[in-house]
């Protein structure tokens, strides 16, 4: 290789690692430290390189802020522990409504009014006394159960949790 | 596209993921400590959130230019890093490459977002083109922060990771989601670029360097 080649091979190192040799490639660090000890030329692209580094030092990190802190930290509570952030496979409806995996507001009351409809339509099948006004009041109770609708809520809505599951 | 197909892996990646001596033992102390984190330990998680929470910040605000916005990444990575506790796999990452991952998804997620609203990648504190011509006055942090938000995001990520945090090549690599090679031809390329951007404030400290 010549000290052309060498010098070439320098510049292209030093755009990529930066002035500090020891960030330089391990198999190409002694090379190359010769190199600038011997050539003007070398020197000089070294030089630059650390005046450039120099300038971009001062480019502002800031700091990690008191309060952004107390925050996070508050925010950290053992229930938002194993809070589900990413649902791969739709539940059955009854889980969702009774399970532990619902946090989308109370169920309860969805679940009253169902229960309520189906005890007053056993007793009015039972006495004999409508029998259409049980499938009315059994159909509107699920209508307003919303299951339907909780479909849409378990869906992933943040695609920026892509890349980080593989290191999970 | 960068960071959304997390499940293929190139066989040089697998190299560049593979913790070095000194990953490995910080490896093992982050497995140990999101264990505890994994049992609702607040202390353990209070201490990651102490030792990590700064760089984690640095990073996003470097990759975004935006104080605010950078805050929000921070504090998102982080509050996933308690929520998943329970799914850490001890020894196999750090969390810093970890926390540097999501945060860098997250940071590209907002800037493709800005781009598809204003139609530029450009921080909402970038100077107006009309007042570029006053660059020369202003502060040299504002200078090379308006310079490192033009580079390209990718050359920004990599120069970000690699330059200002001193992570290794292979790490920058896992975060990026690539191989050591692309990161070295995204540092290349930024460099470079600064290096032209930059040329008056470093030749002026290196007045023999002037042509």
């Amino acid at each position: 290789m010549t000290t052309r080649d060498d010098i070439n091979r320098l510049a292209e190192v030093l755009e990529i690692f930066g002035p500090e040799a020891e960030r330089w490639p391990a198999a190409e660090r002694d090379r190359l430290e010769a190199l600038v000890g011997r050539e003007e030329a070398a020197g000089k692209l070294v030089v630059e390189a650390r005046a450039l580094a120099a300038v971009m030092a001062h480019a502002p990190a800031g700091a990690a802020s008191a309060e952004l802190k107390a925050r996070i930290l508050a925010a950290a509570s053992p229930e938002a522990q194993g809070a589900p952030i990413i649902v791969r496979a739709p539940e059955s409806p009854l889980r969702r409504l009774f399970g532990s995996g619902w946090s989308f507001g109370p169920a309860w009351p969805s679940a009253a009014v169902m229960a309520a409809s189906l005890a007053c339509g056993i007793y009015l099948g039972a006495s004999g006394l409508a029998q259409p006004v049980f499938d009315d009041a059994f159909t509107m109770a699920s209508l307003d159960s919303g299951v339907e609708d909780a479909e849409d809520l378990f869906k992933e809505d943040d695609e920026s949790n892509l890349g980080e599951e593989s290191m999970l | 596209m960068y960071g959304v197909e997390p499940a293929t892996r190139a066989p040089d990646r697998e190299l560049a993921s593979r913790p070095g001596r000194h990953n490995q033992h910080q490896a093992l102390r982050d497995g140990r400590l999101m264990a505890a984190v994994a049992r609702g330990d607040q202390h353990a998680y209070g201490e990651l959130v102490e030792t990590e929470l700064p760089r984690v910040v640095a990073v996003a605000r470097r990759v975004l230019g935006n104080d605010s916005e950078a805050d929000d990444v921070a504090q998102e990575a982080l509050l996933r890093l308690w929520r998943q506790a329970a799914d850490w796999r001890a020894g196999e990452a750090r969390v810093r490459t970890w926390l540097y991952r999501v945060a860098v998804n997250l940071a590209i997620d907002r800037l493709r977002r800005r781009r598809e609203e204003t139609g530029t990648e450009a921080p909402e504190i970038a100077e107006p083109a009309s007042q570029q011509r006053q660059l020369e006055d202003q502060d040299l942090a504002a200078v090379v922060n308006d310079a490192l938000q033009k580079l390209p995001e990718r050359q920004r990520i990599a120069l970000t990771l690699f330059h200002y945090e001193g992570e290794t090549m292979a790490d920058v690599a896992e975060v990026m989601d690539t191989s050591p090679d692309a990161v070295e031809s995204l540092l290349g390329r930024g460099r470079r670029a600064l290096k032209k951007q930059l040329a008056h404030h470093w030749q002026n400290i290196m007045p023999d360097a002037q042509n």
